[in-house]
């Protein structure tokens, strides 16, 4: 079975035929790629894994949900990558019986170039009536030239061993992890110029030297492209038939380099699929969807602590510069720098958020709660639980936020122990995932 | 780009050797296919107006959001209190909930989950020690395979341990909320 492949489309210039083997390399993979996604979706309903008290431990997939580019095998715990690129991973540990304590734990291992990281997420304290389900989330990048692998591991520290009732480990490909172009501005998807082109409604048409022409239709005309003034289907239909440059679109008004001639009003436009156009209909739009805004923020060296606060006040996270060996991913240059605790969402849309705040260990139970707020406004707050003295906790949100370029976003935490709180950067830390998924 | 243009389902588009494209051609080709992967089916909603009762018994309750944020395919049904993709848009979906309570007393549990119908499979998201001021709150996410106008999901949540029921919270900034990003079809 073949496989779309990572895509790098062409750039068009003027002398470029849009041939067949250019569209299916370019837009054919990408929508290929696109509506068969790299992921994963697996689960382990049979296994009834035992895991050690204080060992991290790699959860095993029994079942598979979807492995679609076939990089698992039943019962692994890994699932490897088929296609370089960043992965959304997110995963479920559900603990079964009633031991009592805190550090109940899910994460995310990744193993990138022989090297094993564990990226610790929701960490949750035990009543001893009802076993913890802890849930997992990052962003990282897998290449299977140097057999990178993904898992959902656990972690307890109760003193005995647990069994786990079911697991879940989901990765899907968010975009590519190299090669990428950053497009600032993209644009939506637009109908392809119609053979027949358009015509100048300009009243009495235009005149010799003008910079402007309004036509009936603007369909398939971008700044940079060309028009054929008295042209239709590519012919001249008169003797002053001349091309211009397109030097701007705002609705039917089209800028362009001085006409030599003047022309009639309903004189035909031919409107050619230009280079300009591929471009941005097919280049840009093939770059934008493979390396959309993408954003991993990780707190391991952090030295930031949680006031205690009445809920729901609270405190933003700040993000120190990346610890050396951190995964450290801002493609579209949104964060505010170190020492910040703001990203500006560089293009409208809806974005995939997740942050969590872990802290060290209380001496007291705190209620420890983690929220996202969107242009300075109202916290919209994930997990408020409770904290185990003694131990490590980690409340965590996701949301799907649809936001305005240029609006910031921020990581907020709250802690009631009654007294300041480190937040912790060895059983977890602080750490700020965005990924764009649409307009 | 608001996400309200609706497009056809993606497609792998078959170009041609040797032919002469028109406009429509490439419609189909290219410009639908890239418009829904730039919007895709997108579905958020809240529970603003009128909260859902967790009884303390652990009854497995379903969330009635009923404010709807954006649902541009109306996959939602008020009714049912579940969300379908339309008929054609069968695929992989990224569901995520967050449920927020009341103020709950001590060591009473949270579960969520995301309930596939038809087959009532339930995924569970996460199970929490509540918040005991202030406000309680877990959060999770499932990808889920859904077949077109023929399943759904909802966001269900369940006490354990607990006292008395407690009342899904209304307060703005800790609202129940789901969310739902359309993936990929295969």
């Amino acid at each position: 079975m073949t496989f779309p492949v990572a895509p790098a489309p062409r750039t068009w210039s003027p002398a470029d035929i849009i041939s067949t083997p250019r569209l299916r390399a370019d837009p054919g993979n990408l929508a290929w790629l696109l509506t068969r996604r790299p992921m994963f979706c697996g689960f382990q309903v049979t296994t009834g894994q035992s895991i050690p008290s204080a060992a991290l431990t790699a959860v095993q997939m029994d079942t598979e949900g979807n492995d679609n580019w076939s990089g698992h095998t039943n019962p692994n715990a890994a699932y490897s990558p088929q296609l370089a690129g960043y992965y959304l991973s997110e995963g479920s540990v559900s603990y079964s019986g009633t031991g009592t304590g805190g550090q109940f734990q899910a994460g995310i291992k990744s193993e990138q170039n022989a090297v094993a990281t564990y990226v610790s997420n929701q960490t949750l304290s035990s009543n001893g009536h009802n076993a913890p389900v802890a849930a997992a989330a990052d962003l990282q990048p897998y290449n299977p030239v140097t057999a990178d692998a993904v898992a959902l591991y656990a972690y307890q520290a109760s003193g005995a061993a647990v069994t786990l009732a079911a697991a879940s480990l989901q990765a899907q490909w968010a975009g590519l992890s190299s090669g990428g172009t950053v497009v600032t501005s993209p644009q939506p998807a637009a109908l392809w110029p119609a053979g027949g082109g358009t015509s100048v409604t300009n009243a009495g048409g235009i005149a010799a030297g003008a910079t402007s022409v309004t036509v009936a239709s603007a369909t398939g005309i971008v700044t940079g492209g060309t028009l054929g003034l008295d042209y239709y289907e590519g012919a001249a239909v008169q003797a002053w038939a001349e091309t211009v440059t397109v030097t701007s679109v705002s609705g039917t008004t089209i800028g362009i380099t001085a006409a030599a001639y003047p022309h009639l009003q309903n004189a035909p436009v031919a409107v050619p699929v230009s280079a300009a156009f591929m471009n941005q209909q097919v280049r840009d739009v093939i770059s934008f969807l493979a390396y959309p805004p993408m954003l991993r923020l990780p707190g391991l060296n952090t030295t930031q602590t949680l006031p205690t606060q009445v809920f729901p006040a609270a405190t933003p996270i700040t993000w120190p510069t990346a610890a050396a060996g951190a995964t450290f991913l801002d493609n579209f240059s949104g964060w505010g720098g170190s020492g910040s605790s703001t990203y500006t969402f560089p293009v409208s849309g809806v974005y995939y958020v997740y942050g969590q705040v872990p802290i060290a260990g209380t001496a007291a139970y705190a209620n420890l709660s983690a929220g996202l707020a969107v242009a300075g406004g109202t916290i919209q707050w994930g997990d408020s639980v409770r904290s185990q003295s003694a131990y490590p906790g980690c409340a965590t949100v996701r949301k799907r936020l649809r936001v305005t370029a240029g609006q910031t976003l921020q990581l907020y935490g709250s802690q009631d122990s009654g007294a300041s709180q480190a937040l912790s950067v060895t059983s977890g830390s602080p750490l700020l995932l965005a990924v764009w998924q649409g307009f | 780009m608001s996400g309200t243009t609706l497009y056809p389902a993606p497609g792998v588009p078959a170009f041609l050797a040797g032919y002469k494209p028109q406009q429509a051609d490439f419609t189909g080709w290219w410009t639908d296919t890239a418009g829904f992967l730039q919007e895709k089916v997108v579905f958020r909603a809240a529970q603003t107006l009128v909260a859902t009762s967790l009884p303390s018994a652990g009854t497995t309750t379903v969330i009635a959001f009923d404010t709807i944020l954006e649902d541009p395919y109306q996959g939602w049904n008020a009714a049912a209190l579940n969300w379908t993709p339309p008929a054609a848009y069968s695929g992989w979906y990224h569901v995520s909930v967050t449920v927020r309570t009341a103020a709950a007393a001590a060591l009473c549990d949270l579960e969520v989950n995301a309930l596939l119908e038809t087959g009532s499979t339930s995924y569970p998201l996460c199970l929490v020690q509540l918040g005991t001021s202030g406000g309680g709150g877990g959060s999770g996410s499932q990808v889920l395979y859904m077949t077109g106008a023929q399943q759904s999901v909802q966001a269900t949540a369940s006490l354990g341990n607990a006292g008395a029921a407690v009342q899904t919270s209304l307060t703005a900034g800790q609202t129940s909320t789901m969310e739902i990003v359309w993936i990929s079809q295969s």
